[in-house]
Protein backbone atom coordinates (compact mmCIF):
# COMPACT_ATOMS: atom_id res chain seq x y z
CA UNK A 1 0.00 0.00 0.00
CA UNK A 2 1.78 3.39 -1.08
CA UNK A 3 1.86 6.48 1.57
CA UNK A 4 1.97 9.63 0.64
CA UNK A 5 5.65 9.94 1.94
CA UNK A 6 4.40 13.83 3.00
CA UNK A 7 2.55 11.83 5.93
CA UNK A 8 5.97 10.02 7.18
CA UNK A 9 6.80 12.48 9.72
CA UNK A 10 3.01 12.45 10.94
CA UNK A 11 3.26 8.78 11.14
CA UNK A 12 6.96 8.61 13.55
CA UNK A 13 5.88 11.59 15.46
CA UNK A 14 2.60 10.06 16.34
CA UNK A 15 3.81 6.71 16.78
CA UNK A 16 6.61 7.67 19.13
CA UNK A 17 4.08 9.51 21.54
CA UNK A 18 2.09 6.62 21.70
CA UNK A 19 4.47 4.10 22.59
CA UNK A 20 6.07 6.52 24.62
CA UNK A 21 2.57 7.14 26.41
CA UNK A 22 2.18 3.34 26.85
CA UNK A 23 5.40 3.23 28.33
CA UNK A 24 4.79 5.89 31.09
CA UNK A 25 1.69 4.25 32.01
CA UNK A 26 3.03 0.75 32.41
CA UNK A 27 4.76 2.41 35.52
CA UNK A 28 8.15 3.43 33.59
CA UNK A 29 7.59 6.54 34.97
CA UNK A 30 10.02 9.14 35.68
CA UNK A 31 12.17 9.38 39.16
CA UNK A 32 14.49 11.58 40.21
CA UNK A 33 18.14 10.02 40.86
CA UNK A 34 19.36 6.56 39.96
CA UNK A 35 19.19 3.20 41.17
CA UNK A 36 14.99 2.95 41.46
CA UNK A 37 12.88 0.53 40.74
CA UNK A 38 9.36 0.40 40.24
CA UNK A 39 7.25 -3.23 40.66
CA UNK A 40 4.76 -2.89 38.06
CA UNK A 41 8.20 -2.28 35.49
CA UNK A 42 9.76 -4.69 36.69
CA UNK A 43 6.88 -7.22 36.52
CA UNK A 44 6.36 -6.16 32.75
CA UNK A 45 9.97 -6.51 32.07
CA UNK A 46 9.63 -10.23 33.43
CA UNK A 47 6.32 -10.99 31.54
CA UNK A 48 8.00 -9.68 28.67
CA UNK A 49 10.99 -12.35 29.11
CA UNK A 50 8.43 -15.13 29.64
CA UNK A 51 6.75 -14.50 26.64
CA UNK A 52 9.57 -14.60 24.53
CA UNK A 53 9.46 -11.38 23.18
CA UNK A 54 12.82 -9.96 24.91
CA UNK B 1 -9.71 41.65 -14.92
CA UNK B 2 -11.96 39.24 -16.68
CA UNK B 3 -13.03 36.14 -15.26
CA UNK B 4 -10.44 34.59 -17.73
CA UNK B 5 -8.06 36.28 -16.73
CA UNK B 6 -8.17 34.65 -13.04
CA UNK B 7 -5.71 32.22 -12.74
CA UNK B 8 -6.22 30.36 -9.15
CA UNK B 9 -2.56 30.32 -7.58
CA UNK B 10 -2.14 27.05 -6.00
CA UNK B 11 -0.02 26.83 -2.94
CA UNK B 12 3.35 24.77 -3.19
CA UNK B 13 4.03 22.35 -0.85
CA UNK B 14 6.28 22.68 2.30
CA UNK B 15 9.41 20.34 0.85
CA UNK B 16 9.45 16.83 2.67
CA UNK B 17 13.29 17.91 3.29
CA UNK B 18 12.27 21.23 4.94
CA UNK B 19 9.50 19.81 7.72
CA UNK B 20 12.70 17.43 8.27
CA UNK B 21 15.11 19.84 9.08
CA UNK B 22 12.42 21.96 11.59
CA UNK B 23 11.87 18.44 13.49
CA UNK B 24 15.61 17.69 13.35
CA UNK B 25 15.90 21.56 14.65
CA UNK B 26 13.08 21.29 17.29
CA UNK B 27 14.95 18.09 18.76
CA UNK B 28 18.00 19.89 19.04
CA UNK B 29 16.59 23.06 20.61
CA UNK B 30 14.79 20.99 23.33
CA UNK B 31 18.12 19.00 24.09
CA UNK B 32 19.41 22.16 24.45
CA UNK B 33 16.90 23.05 26.96
CA UNK B 34 17.09 19.77 28.79
CA UNK B 35 21.11 20.37 29.17
CA UNK B 36 19.73 23.57 30.77
CA UNK B 37 17.20 22.63 32.48
CA UNK B 38 19.72 20.40 34.41
CA UNK B 39 22.30 23.21 35.17
CA UNK B 40 19.62 25.49 36.88
CA UNK B 41 20.36 26.08 40.47
CA UNK B 42 18.35 23.41 42.55
CA UNK B 43 17.80 21.25 39.72
CA UNK B 44 20.54 18.45 41.10
CA UNK B 45 18.07 17.96 43.99
CA UNK B 46 14.83 18.17 42.31
CA UNK B 47 14.71 16.91 38.46
CA UNK B 48 16.34 13.68 37.01
CA UNK B 49 19.99 13.57 35.25
CA UNK B 50 20.52 14.78 31.80
CA UNK B 51 21.10 10.76 31.12
CA UNK B 52 17.42 9.80 32.29
CA UNK B 53 16.14 11.45 29.05
CA UNK B 54 18.57 9.21 26.79
CA UNK B 55 16.62 6.47 24.65
CA UNK B 56 20.39 4.08 25.12
CA UNK B 57 20.61 4.71 28.38
CA UNK B 58 17.53 2.12 28.47
CA UNK B 59 19.72 -0.33 26.83
CA UNK B 60 22.56 0.27 28.68
CA UNK B 61 20.45 -0.22 32.34
CA UNK B 62 18.68 -3.14 30.75
CA UNK B 63 20.34 -6.23 31.90
CA UNK B 64 21.24 -4.59 35.38
CA UNK B 65 18.00 -4.07 35.82
CA UNK B 66 16.38 -7.47 34.67
CA UNK B 67 19.32 -8.95 37.00
CA UNK B 68 19.86 -6.57 40.33
CA UNK B 69 16.33 -5.45 40.08
CA UNK B 70 17.69 -2.13 40.08
CA UNK B 71 18.77 0.87 37.28
CA UNK B 72 22.35 2.29 36.85
CA UNK B 73 23.32 5.83 38.27
CA UNK B 74 22.24 8.67 36.55
CA UNK B 75 19.72 6.45 34.73
CA UNK B 76 16.24 5.74 35.68
CA UNK B 77 12.85 4.30 34.48
CA UNK B 78 12.03 6.77 32.26
CA UNK B 79 15.39 5.79 30.08
CA UNK B 80 12.81 2.58 29.49
CA UNK B 81 9.75 4.55 28.51
CA UNK B 82 12.19 6.96 25.55
CA UNK B 83 13.48 3.54 24.64
CA UNK B 84 10.25 1.95 24.54
CA UNK B 85 9.09 5.08 22.01
CA UNK B 86 12.21 4.67 20.18
CA UNK B 87 11.30 1.14 19.39
CA UNK B 88 8.01 1.64 18.78
CA UNK B 89 9.18 4.34 15.65
CA UNK B 90 11.52 1.76 14.76
CA UNK B 91 9.11 -1.46 14.80
CA UNK B 92 6.82 1.19 12.41
CA UNK B 93 9.88 2.53 10.38
CA UNK B 94 13.25 0.97 11.22
CA UNK B 95 15.64 3.55 11.59
CA UNK B 96 13.88 6.49 11.41
CA UNK B 97 14.38 8.30 14.90
CA UNK B 98 18.11 8.29 13.33
CA UNK B 99 17.31 10.15 10.30
CA UNK B 100 14.35 11.90 12.12
CA UNK B 101 14.73 12.26 15.78
CA UNK B 102 17.84 12.02 16.49
CA UNK B 103 19.93 15.41 17.69
CA UNK B 104 23.31 13.94 17.37
CA UNK B 105 22.57 12.97 14.00
CA UNK B 106 21.14 16.40 13.31
CA UNK B 107 24.27 17.48 14.71
CA UNK B 108 25.92 15.66 12.15
CA UNK B 109 24.16 17.10 9.29
CA UNK B 110 24.88 20.78 10.53
CA UNK B 111 28.60 19.97 10.40
CA UNK B 112 28.60 18.21 7.27
CA UNK B 113 26.46 21.26 5.82
CA UNK B 114 29.47 23.99 7.25
CA UNK B 115 31.96 21.17 5.78
CA UNK B 116 30.77 21.50 2.34
CA UNK B 117 30.20 25.57 2.78
CA UNK B 118 34.07 25.58 3.91
CA UNK B 119 35.35 23.71 1.49
CA UNK B 120 34.64 24.95 -1.43
CA UNK B 121 30.76 24.45 -2.29
CA UNK B 122 28.57 27.52 -3.24
CA UNK B 123 24.64 26.45 -3.84
CA UNK B 124 23.94 22.86 -3.21
CA UNK B 125 21.99 21.21 -6.54
CA UNK B 126 20.53 18.23 -5.55
CA UNK B 127 21.18 14.85 -6.87
CA UNK B 128 24.50 16.67 -8.18
CA UNK B 129 27.95 15.33 -6.77
CA UNK B 130 29.38 18.33 -4.70
CA UNK B 131 32.44 20.04 -5.90
CA UNK B 132 33.34 20.71 -2.03
CA UNK B 133 36.29 18.41 -0.80
CA UNK B 134 34.49 17.51 3.02
CA UNK B 135 33.08 15.49 3.92
CA UNK B 136 34.84 12.85 2.41
CA UNK B 137 34.19 9.17 2.09
CA UNK B 138 36.55 6.30 3.48
CA UNK B 139 38.02 4.15 0.89
CA UNK B 140 35.50 1.29 0.28
CA UNK B 141 37.15 -1.65 2.16
CA UNK B 142 37.85 0.47 4.93
CA UNK B 143 34.46 1.92 4.95
CA UNK B 144 33.04 -1.51 5.13
CA UNK B 145 34.71 -2.88 8.10
CA UNK B 146 34.71 -0.09 10.28
CA UNK B 147 30.76 -0.10 10.23
CA UNK B 148 31.29 -3.06 12.33
CA UNK B 149 32.58 -0.86 14.88
CA UNK B 150 29.24 -0.15 16.30
CA UNK B 151 27.99 -3.25 16.53
CA UNK B 152 30.88 -4.72 18.62
CA UNK B 153 30.42 -1.50 20.98
CA UNK B 154 27.13 -2.41 21.46
CA UNK B 155 28.15 -5.80 22.55
CA UNK B 156 30.88 -4.78 24.81
CA UNK B 157 28.78 -1.92 26.64
CA UNK B 158 25.62 -4.76 27.49
CA UNK B 159 28.90 -6.86 28.55
CA UNK B 160 30.23 -4.28 30.83
CA UNK B 161 26.95 -3.33 31.78
CA UNK B 162 25.98 -5.99 33.86
CA UNK B 163 28.10 -5.56 36.94
CA UNK B 164 29.10 -1.48 36.11
CA UNK B 165 27.78 1.13 38.63
CA UNK B 166 27.16 4.00 36.24
CA UNK B 167 26.21 3.69 32.09
CA UNK B 168 29.29 2.58 30.64
CA UNK B 169 28.95 5.33 28.03
CA UNK B 170 28.59 8.11 30.67
CA UNK B 171 32.32 9.46 31.12
CA UNK B 172 32.71 9.74 27.31
CA UNK B 173 29.12 10.36 25.72
CA UNK B 174 29.08 12.68 22.93
CA UNK B 175 25.57 13.68 23.97
CA UNK B 176 26.54 14.85 27.09
CA UNK B 177 29.40 16.41 25.89
CA UNK B 178 27.25 18.65 23.27
CA UNK B 179 24.32 18.91 25.36
CA UNK B 180 24.81 18.50 29.15
CA UNK B 181 26.66 21.85 30.09
CA UNK B 182 28.98 19.48 32.60
CA UNK B 183 31.95 19.57 30.70
CA UNK B 184 35.30 17.18 32.11
CA UNK B 185 38.26 17.38 30.74
CA UNK B 186 37.28 13.69 28.69
CA UNK B 187 34.35 15.18 27.46
CA UNK B 188 35.91 18.52 25.63
CA UNK B 189 37.91 15.73 23.65
CA UNK B 190 35.31 13.74 22.87
CA UNK B 191 33.58 17.06 22.02
CA UNK B 192 36.32 18.42 20.06
CA UNK B 193 37.04 14.76 18.08
CA UNK B 194 32.77 15.05 17.37
CA UNK B 195 33.10 17.69 15.42
CA UNK B 196 35.98 17.49 13.40
CA UNK B 197 34.88 13.83 12.36
CA UNK B 198 31.66 14.91 11.49
CA UNK B 199 33.07 17.52 8.99
CA UNK B 200 35.34 15.41 7.76
CA UNK B 201 33.04 12.47 7.08
CA UNK B 202 29.52 12.36 6.85
CA UNK B 203 27.53 11.23 10.14
CA UNK B 204 30.83 9.72 11.23
CA UNK B 205 29.65 8.85 14.26
CA UNK B 206 26.08 7.20 13.22
CA UNK B 207 27.90 5.08 10.43
CA UNK B 208 30.52 3.82 12.42
CA UNK B 209 30.34 4.36 15.95
CA UNK B 210 26.63 4.49 17.13
CA UNK B 211 25.41 1.47 19.56
CA UNK B 212 22.00 2.92 19.62
CA UNK B 213 21.58 2.80 15.50
CA UNK B 214 23.27 -0.79 15.55
CA UNK B 215 20.92 -1.81 17.83
CA UNK B 216 18.12 -0.41 15.89
CA UNK B 217 19.51 -1.72 12.39
CA UNK B 218 17.43 -5.15 12.58
CA UNK B 219 14.32 -3.26 12.44
CA UNK B 220 15.07 -2.20 8.78
CA UNK B 221 14.85 -5.24 7.96
CA UNK B 222 11.40 -5.73 9.66
CA UNK B 223 9.63 -2.64 9.72
CA UNK B 224 6.19 -2.24 7.15
CA UNK B 225 7.07 0.56 6.40
CA UNK B 226 9.64 1.31 4.20
CA UNK B 227 10.83 2.19 0.62
CA UNK B 228 10.36 0.81 -2.74
CA UNK B 229 12.11 0.53 -6.03
CA UNK B 230 10.54 0.39 -9.24
CA UNK B 231 13.14 -1.18 -11.34
CA UNK B 232 11.18 -0.70 -14.60
CA UNK B 233 11.89 2.93 -14.10
CA UNK B 234 14.60 3.49 -12.62
CA UNK B 235 17.51 4.31 -15.36
CA UNK B 236 20.13 4.03 -12.83
CA UNK B 237 21.50 7.71 -12.92
CA UNK B 238 22.71 7.70 -9.05
CA UNK B 239 21.33 11.24 -8.00
CA UNK B 240 20.25 9.00 -5.07
CA UNK B 241 24.07 7.93 -4.28
CA UNK B 242 24.73 11.28 -4.08
CA UNK B 243 22.39 12.69 -1.60
CA UNK B 244 22.90 9.54 0.70
CA UNK B 245 24.08 10.84 4.26
CA UNK B 246 24.83 7.31 5.30
CA UNK B 247 26.92 6.51 2.26
CA UNK B 248 25.26 3.24 1.20
CA UNK B 249 26.23 2.19 -2.22
CA UNK B 250 23.41 1.87 -4.93
CA UNK B 251 20.81 3.07 -2.58
CA UNK B 252 18.04 1.86 -5.06
CA UNK B 253 18.99 -1.17 -5.15
CA UNK B 254 19.57 -1.53 -0.92
CA UNK B 255 16.30 0.36 0.32
CA UNK B 256 16.56 -2.28 3.53
CA UNK B 257 20.05 -1.77 4.02
CA UNK B 258 20.60 -2.26 8.00
CA UNK B 259 22.47 1.65 7.40
CA UNK B 260 19.63 3.28 5.96
CA UNK B 261 18.48 6.00 8.28
CA UNK B 262 15.18 6.38 6.50
CA UNK B 263 15.83 10.07 6.01
CA UNK B 264 14.37 9.86 2.36
CA UNK B 265 16.55 12.18 0.61
CA UNK B 266 17.02 9.58 -1.85
CA UNK B 267 12.87 9.66 -2.35
CA UNK B 268 13.24 13.48 -2.64
CA UNK B 269 16.14 13.50 -4.71
CA UNK B 270 14.72 10.97 -7.48
CA UNK B 271 13.37 13.09 -10.45
CA UNK B 272 11.53 10.07 -11.98
CA UNK B 273 7.56 9.90 -11.02
CA UNK B 274 6.62 7.21 -8.65
CA UNK B 275 10.34 5.36 -8.65
CA UNK B 276 10.97 5.21 -5.68
CA UNK B 277 7.87 5.26 -3.23
CA UNK B 278 7.11 4.95 0.11
CA UNK B 279 4.89 2.05 1.05
CA UNK B 280 3.30 -0.26 3.72
CA UNK B 281 3.75 -3.77 3.50
CA UNK B 282 0.47 -5.75 4.53
CA UNK B 283 -0.64 -8.60 5.10
CA UNK B 284 -2.65 -10.44 2.12
CA UNK B 285 -5.04 -12.76 3.11
CA UNK B 286 -6.09 -15.35 0.29
CA UNK B 287 -9.45 -14.47 -0.98
CA UNK B 288 -12.42 -16.96 -0.95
Amino acid sequence: MKINPRRFPTIIIITFVLFLLIALLLGFRPMHGGGQSSAAAMSFMLSLLGGGIL
Amino acid sequence: MTAGTKTKTKKKPIPLMTIRYWIQGLVVFASFLLGLRHIMPGEASTGGSFDAFCPFGGIETLLPYLFRGETLKTTNLLNFAILIGVLGVSLVAGRAFCGWMCPLGTLQDYLARLARKLSGEKRHIRGKKSPARFPMRLPKRVDKWARYIKYLLLGGILWVSVTAVYPPLHAFCPVRAVFSFQMTGLLWSVLITFIVTSMLIERFWCKYLCPLGAALAIFNKIAPLRLRLNEHTCVDCGRCDVECPMDIEDVHANSRDPECIQCLECLETCALKDTITLEMITIQTPKG
